[in-house]
């Protein structure tokens, strides 16, 4: 994605990790590349916790 | 603020007018998401600017530090911490805390705070600086326990102190208040290991945004409050005066009302710092008059004027108490313990901040007392400040005894002895000026507010002309009380900025004022920049009786228009030559 940078993925995990919540493990982190990746992984995640 | 919301902020459209808002960032550490919370907190402080925040090299701390003097800003941000003394104090670095090498971090801290006392002076010289000193944790490199302090984490402490010291000296520079971080984000909450390692951003987010919301109030520095007006009655003191007696109400721990002591302590150290104080009290007035002569009281009642005292609405008396102190309704606080009586205040005043006075709970009263500090808060006590109080009590206690004998205004200010002090000197400086021109709202040219670099870079233009009044009288001294700046082109003068206290009117000294700058500079026209404002009347109404007409913007006043219109002035003019 244009204008995409390691800034923008550190802000995104980090939105993420306080919305729902969670803490993304960093080697988790280089996987998740695409939409349906963090989607799958959020379910899985948010499934474990409750 | 969450880290989805300061985005938000900022990408939000608005409508930005005039210069950016220029920050300098100075940290050690990648400033990440402190960049974005700051960058939000400062666009809900400034809407109407761009906000551009500038940070430094990555792990270059003082190299940035050393780079702010060159910086191109209005302000400066300096966040410090521990790896930042050494990088051995924070977790990035692998260096030994083998106790044989705590003495060389020492002596390393040590260096760096000899940099820092050379570099902020030269810095905060031209913009002001924020600084921040650490906030995290320390870290567990001595040898003792965490319970018991070492002397190595106690040295650097001191090394701290001593920064602190050198800085809080420094007229531009503010600093964070550690105990007020302390009530927002405690200690154990604030390091974000994860974080540190991966990315270099060593905060927890709500810690970073908690730094960015008091480093952006601090760059703002909000107006303070001017005048607060107090009920009497199970607020200033405990009990009903009309119930249990003068000597019945009390403010001390024997009658369990000390917390009332506490808040006549605050209001005493407010009106000692310039703070207007008056009381609104539904009572018998030769009660409340005797009550406030008890020597006893820590608020003596010489602090209080005017005082309110009757069994009319209370709006009422604040709306008279307004007209005495000559200040807007957004300007003052309000203190009752009913709520009803607040409310009927709020009713008939809506920008009066209503506060209750929680008078059953002593928990509470202390955090009011903080709230008050907030609300007044300055970041210096003027000569000004000293005056007030009294300069305002003895020109309307003076002009009611002289009302009997003058006729009209121009009688009344004939016999007042009347002082124009003008100062037009532009080096040094004097920093009262830009604080009238940023806190005066009625009697304001244009309503324009200047950061101190682009102040100081205005006025240091060769070509402007700076002029500040002092006034005095025979009923007392009024202090600094206006500011004028202009450009001259030609036979016209060109007024950018005119600013006068709301504590001068009605003493002709506007009129005096544009004498003086038609008669220094042998002048034709003197041309205004005129702005409406919502607040600043007083001009307009001034401007439409000089010219004869609505002010518009660049409106024109000759020199002959001025000799027709002008009233009549008696002031003595004197000429401040040595600063």
């Amino acid at each position: 994605m244009e204008g995409w940078d390691s800034v923008a993925s550190v802000t995104l995990f980090a939105m993420i990790e306080e919305e729902f919540g969670i803490e993304i493990e960093v080697q988790d982190m280089e996987g998740l590349l695409s939409f349906e990746r963090l989607f799958g992984y959020l379910r899985q995640k948010l499934g474990q916790n409750r | 603020m969450k880290l989805i919301e300061a985005l938000e902020i900022l990408r939000r459209e608005h409508l930005a007018q005039g210069q950016p808002l220029q920050v300098s960032l100075v940290t050690g550490f990648t400033p990440l998401h402190l960049q974005t919370f700051l960058a939000a907190q400062l666009r809900i402080l400034f809407p109407n600017r761009e906000v551009n925040l500038t940070p430094g090299l990555y792990g270059d701390f003082w190299g940035n530090l050393t780079r702010l003097e060159q910086a191109n800003a209005d302000a400066g941000v300096i966040q410090l911490e521990w790896s930042d003394l050494d990088p051995r104090l924070g977790l990035r670095s692998l260096g030994s805390w083998a106790p044989r090498e705590l003495e060389d971090i020492l002596q390393m801290a040590k260096t760096r705070v000899s940099q820092f006392h050379e570099f902020l002076p030269r810095s905060s010289a031209h913009f002001p600086v924020v600084v921040c000193f650490p906030t995290l944790p320390f870290p567990p490199a001595a040898y003792t326990p965490a319970w018991q302090a070492s002397a190595f984490e106690l040295e650097l402490r001191e090394c701290i102190s001593s920064m602190h010291m050198s800085a809080v000296r420094l007229q531009n520079v503010r600093i964070v208040s550690s105990q007020q971080l302390e009530r927002l984000s405690p200690l154990n909450s604030r390091l974000d290991v994860k974080s540190e390692l991966a990315s270099g951003f060593p905060y927890k987010l709500p810690h970073a945004s908690t730094i960015a919301e008091i480093v952006a109030r601090l760059i703002q520095q909000p107006t303070p409050k001017k005048g607060l007006i107090t009920d009497l009655d199970d607020t200033l003191w405990s009990g009903i005066l009309g119930e249990v007696g003068i000597d019945g109400v009390s403010w001390d721990l024997e009658h369990y009302s000390h917390m009332h002591g506490v808040y006549q302590r605050l209001l005493h150290a407010l009106s000692e710092a310039g703070v207007l104080l008056g009381v609104a009290s539904k009572n018998d007035p030769g009660f409340v008059r005797k009550a406030l002569q008890r020597k006893d009281l820590v608020l003596p009642g010489s602090c209080i004027f005017p005082l309110e005292a009757h069994w009319g609405p209370k709006s009422e008396s604040v709306g008279r108490i307004l007209k005495t102190w000559n200040i807007g309704a957004d300007a003052i606080v309000f203190v009752d313990d009913s709520p009803m009586e607040l409310a009927e205040v709020k009713a008939a005043h809506p920008q009066v901040e209503c506060i209750l006075f929680p008078k059953e709970d002593p928990q509470a009263i202390d955090e009011l007392l903080y709230r008050l500090r907030d609300l007044f808060g300055k970041s210096a006590v003027s000569q000004e400040d000293a005056i007030r109080r009294e300069s305002i009590r003895r020109f309307h206690e003076l002009r009611d005894e002289a009302g009997g004998q003058a006729k009209t205004t121009a009688d009344f200010l004939k016999q007042a002895e009347a002082e124009l002090t003008l100062n037009s000197q532009k080096d040094p400086l004097d920093p009262r000026a830009l604080e009238l021109v940023n806190k005066t709202n009625q009697f304001n040219l244009n309503g324009k507010r200047y950061a101190d670099a682009s102040w100081l870079n205005y006025i240091k233009q060769p070509d402007t002309l700076l002029l500040m009044a002092s006034y005095r009288d025979k009923y007392g001294p009024l202090g600094k009380i206006a500011v004028l700046a202009g450009r001259k082109e030609g036979h016209a003068l060109h007024v950018n900025v005119w600013v006068m206290s709301c504590r001068a009117f009605s003493r002709a000294i506007e009129h005096r004022c544009i004498e003086e700058l038609f008669e220094r500079h042998g002048i034709e026209d003197i041309v205004f920049d005129f702005g409406a404002t919502p607040k600043n009347g007083p001009i307009q109404e001034f401007l439409t009786e000089i010219l004869g007409d609505s002010p518009a913007a660049q409106c024109r006043l000759s020199r002959n228009l001025f000799r027709e219109r002008r009233v009549e002035t008696f002031h003595k003019v004197l000429e401040l030559t040595n600063g």
